[in-house]
């Protein structure tokens, strides 16, 4: 049976995941509001997540507002998919 | 809370409430086939009653041009308030978006174009078509069966509207477009997941 990758046993950072696996991109904002997370906590857990390259994070201005935008990688997709295909061996799941 | 889990089954319970959440919210892809469904349905009801009733004759058609271009800027103005408020954007949003994005600038071609091209394109192929594709692709990403329905019966119209008179044809397509349109989008806004 293959190890579970570490950096998603984290429950932040596997529910960041899961999220994104669903989206084109999410706002730092709505991840936050989503998990119910806090604001420090959240950056630390993306930036772990940025630095594996499992997504990418955007800054840009919305009008006038600063916008943070979280987008999950191919990379990503294939450690988040791994990951899940993992979990099925561990619970013996088809 | 603990941070970490180590174990299986309650990881599986986090990606499924996470998955869960961002789930497609059908709803909010109601309000363009209402919008159309209202404009398009009571356009070719307007357009039939001025083409039997008064003496603008082929200049009734004016009515289209002029509705088209209403629910173009509904809709921008729609969107443009959206985009303010949106914190996510789902593969299907994105996707139906670049969709009816294509759609709705062949459509303005056509419309701003067709009097002056010198091929003609008979208006009732290409627009039930066109949007009926359209329609038919949002209904079977969204996996929303009525629309998709719309869609198939939108896009077949050219080939029953056969059946009826030539002067009944706006009559006809405002009855489809109440079937294609109206009804999924409302269905669609009073959807329970």
């Amino acid at each position: 049976m293959n190890p579970l990758d570490p950096l998603l046993t984290s429950r932040l950072r596997l529910g960041t995941m899961s999220l994104l696996i669903k989206l084109k991109t999410a706002s730092f904002v709505y991840l936050k509001e989503e998990l119910n997370a806090t604001q420090g906590n959240l950056s630390v857990q993306l930036y772990k997540l940025r630095d594996a390259k499992y997504i990418k994070i955007e800054k840009r201005f919305k009008g006038s507002h600063p916008l943070t935008e979280i987008k999950i990688t191919a990379q990503g997709v294939h450690a988040f998919e791994e990951h899940v295909k993992n979990l099925k061996n561990y619970l013996h799941l088809p | 809370m603990k941070t970490n889990v180590s174990d299986p089954q309650e990881q599986f319970e986090i990606i499924s409430q996470a998955i869960a959440k961002a789930k497609e919210n059908l709803k909010k892809h109601s309000f363009p086939f209402i919008l159309w469904g209202w404009l398009v349905s009571l356009t070719s009801l307007l357009t039939y009653f001025l083409m039997a009733y008064s003496s603008l004759g082929n200049l009734s058609y004016l009515a289209w041009p002029i509705t088209t271009l209403l629910g173009f800027v509904g809709m921008l103005m729609y969107y443009r308030k959206k985009e303010k408020k949106k914190k996510h954007e789902t593969h299907i949003e994105y996707f139906l978006s670049k969709l009816w994005t294509i759609i709705g600038c062949v459509i303005l071609f056509f419309v701003i174009l067709m009097p002056f091209a010198e091929i003609k394109i008979n208006p009732w192929v290409l627009f039930p078509v066109t949007v009926g594709i359209g329609t038919a692709v949002s209904g079977a990403v969204l996996k929303f069966n009525p629309l998709t329905f719309g869609g198939v019966f939108l896009l077949a119209f050219p080939f029953y509207s056969v059946l009826v008179p030539k002067e009944s044809l706006l009559v006809l397509y405002a009855g489809v477009i109440v079937i294609s349109y109206l009804i999924p989008g409302y269905l669609l806004k009073n959807y329970k997941s």
